[in-house]
């Protein structure tokens, strides 16, 4: 019998920038992620939080299928992507791509410049110069990296910091005009006061992108996220707004994983 | 019982004396051919053209002959390498279909090159009637270092990190899009180390054109694809054959000191192109 669909407790009715029916997905005969049916807000940051193994990063990775590359991922129902479904509701899996964008865990920054890196997913080949070019500073601006490598745009991505290398990817995606950002614990691999600069950046975003994060730091959740997804053993525990699911929630298992104590799911 | 500084002590020795036969059994060849190669090798024995049985007069054809060889065989190989090693890396997705893959190049690998130019004998001269042809020796070599420069490029490949495949797909590149920006720079050092290994082993080989493509004395410039060439390891061969004759044998050293130095050339540039080309990845 297919579960209810769940919606954001503590917040108004908004416009759901990603929607699941029924989505489940397998690593042979694992199953990582159980039958999942709610809708995820559009603008602002969701965060998705839970326990190692209890399918967060296939949940996001499978919004952009990206998954799809590794052999014996399997996945069943329907995930929509502002109403599309992410399977065939796009001309083809690129286009979805370029819709929602990914940033991984660790930087990863291409063997060519900063600039190259940038314009690395942009495929339209008749922009000019100076629109490329534009393109790259306003890229640069969003992700908040402008400033420090204005001056050397031809140098080597690799001699950047992680932290910066880490907003250069963010950079990057933002090139492909994306909608939605989906950043797999963007913040991991680097130190606190570049994991700062990059909530910040993600702060910023908010009103523009619809931000899905996968995050282990509870602390940095409610720092910054508006709508909080938990995730354990591969079933959706609770969601809700920020304040509800710290302050108001009446589930043990929420509570006691967001107050950072242990949780035995 | 022996103490951990005497048994370390006796190991380090133990590799030192490994390494020093190794070396002098290399400098020992190496100084061999030298001196006596030097005797022969001059600026106008490599350009003259071989006389009397190669017994006068210089390399000018042997040389010429095995670059065309090794040029066309660089030329043939890429293509299929590049393209073995692609599909090996990026398109196989099954293990098993993977392993027959490795396998099938490994055994390629081993195959002793007698075995080539018997192959290329009884295929491209008895049954496709082409006669003996220089091209016909570049195929086969081409065929030989496949499996060098297939394995090498694909090491290249499967040296990339996974996160630069799905990063770049995740940008919304195709596959072949990203195989293009991502995979084929990222490889290129493994292609032409790989390459030039496998030319630096073919241009000394004997075995795989001596019936097909070679012809021991006689031979000048190919006028076409169906005539053959002379190239050093043949003439060294057909020069070792009149080791009585002191001129021939100083001319074989000096050939053989030639073929050397290219081996040389070819080692010394897969060892810069791996040091230049390797990218400087972030991780």
């Amino acid at each position: 019998m297919p579960k209810p669909e769940l919606k954001l407790v503590g917040v108004e009715t908004q416009t759901s920038a990603v929607s699941l029916k029924g989505f489940q997905a397998w690593f042979g005969e694992t199953c990582v992620v159980q039958d999942m049916t709610l809708e995820l807000p559009a603008n602002g940051v969701t965060c998705i939080v839970g326990p190692s193994g209890s399918g967060k990063s296939t949940l996001l990775r499978g919004l952009n299928r990206i998954n799809e590359d590794i052999s014996g991922y399997a996945m069943k129902g329907q995930v929509l992507i502002q109403d599309s479904c992410a399977k065939d509701g796009f001309k083809d899996i690129t286009e979805l791509r370029a819709k929602v964008g990914m940033v991984f865990q660790r930087p990863c920054v291409f063997p060519c410049s900063i600039k190259d890196n940038v314009l690395f997913g942009v495929k339209n080949k008749r922009l000019s110069k100076l629109e490329r070019a534009a393109l790259v500073e306003e890229s640069l601006k969003s992700a908040a990296l402008w400033k420090e490598v204005a001056h050397r745009l031809d140098s080597p991505a690799s001699t950047l910091s992680l932290g910066q290398q880490q907003r250069l990817c963010i950079a990057r995606t933002l090139a492909v005009k994306p909608d939605i950002l989906l950043l797999d614990e963007p913040t991991a691999s680097v130190d606190p006061t570049s994991a700062r600069a990059l909530e910040t950046l993600i702060k910023n975003l908010k009103d523009d992108y619809t931000i899905i994060m996968v995050t282990h730091d509870i602390r940095q959740t409610r720092r910054i996220a508006d709508n909080v997804l938990f995730l354990c053993d591969g079933q959706v525990i609770e969601m809700g707004s920020t304040d509800h699911m710290f302050s108001k929630t009446a589930k043990p298992k929420t509570k006691t994983y967001l107050s950072e104590e242990f949780c035995d799911c | 019982m022996l103490s951990r500084t005497v048994k370390n002590t006796l190991f380090a020795s133990a590799l030192r004396i490994a390494l020093f036969i190794s070396l002098a059994i290399l400098i020992f060849l190496i100084g061999a051919i030298l001196l006596e190669g030097f005797k022969a090798l001059s600026p106008s024995f490599i350009v003259s053209e071989a006389r009397d049985f190669g017994a006068a007069g210089g390399i000018r054809y042997q040389l010429l002959g095995s670059l065309i060889l090794i040029i066309v065989a660089a030329v043939l190989v890429v293509p299929f390498a590049l393209g073995t090693a692609l599909y090996r890396s990026e398109y196989v997705t099954s293990e098993k279909l993977g392993r027959c893959i490795d396998l099938t190049i490994f055994s390629l690998n081993g195959i002793p090159s007698i075995t080539y130019g018997l192959f290329g004998l009884i295929v491209f001269v008895n049954i496709l009637g082409m006669g003996v042809s220089w091209l016909i020796g570049s195929i086969l070599l081409a065929i030989m270092i496949l499996p060098t420069v297939t394995v090498s490029t694909h090491q290249a490949m499967r040296a990339i990190p996974n996160i630069y495949r799905e990063s770049a797909l995740a940008l919304g590149l195709t596959r072949a899009e990203m195989v293009r920006k991502v995979i084929l720079p990222q490889s290129l050092h493994g292609l032409v180390t790989g390459l030039l290994i496998g030319l630096a082993r073919a241009i000394g080989e004997t075995a795989p054109i001596m019936f097909v493509a070679t012809a021991f004395s006689g031979v000048t410039w190919p006028q076409s694809i169906y005539e053959p060439v002379s190239t050093l390891p043949t003439h060294i061969l057909a020069l070792a054959q009149q080791a009585t004759n002191p001129d021939a044998l100083r001319n074989a050293w000096g050939a053989s000191l030639s073929l050397i130095i290219i081996v040389m050339i070819l080692s010394g540039l897969a060892f810069i192109a791996r040091r230049k080309l390797e990218p400087q990845r972030s991780m």
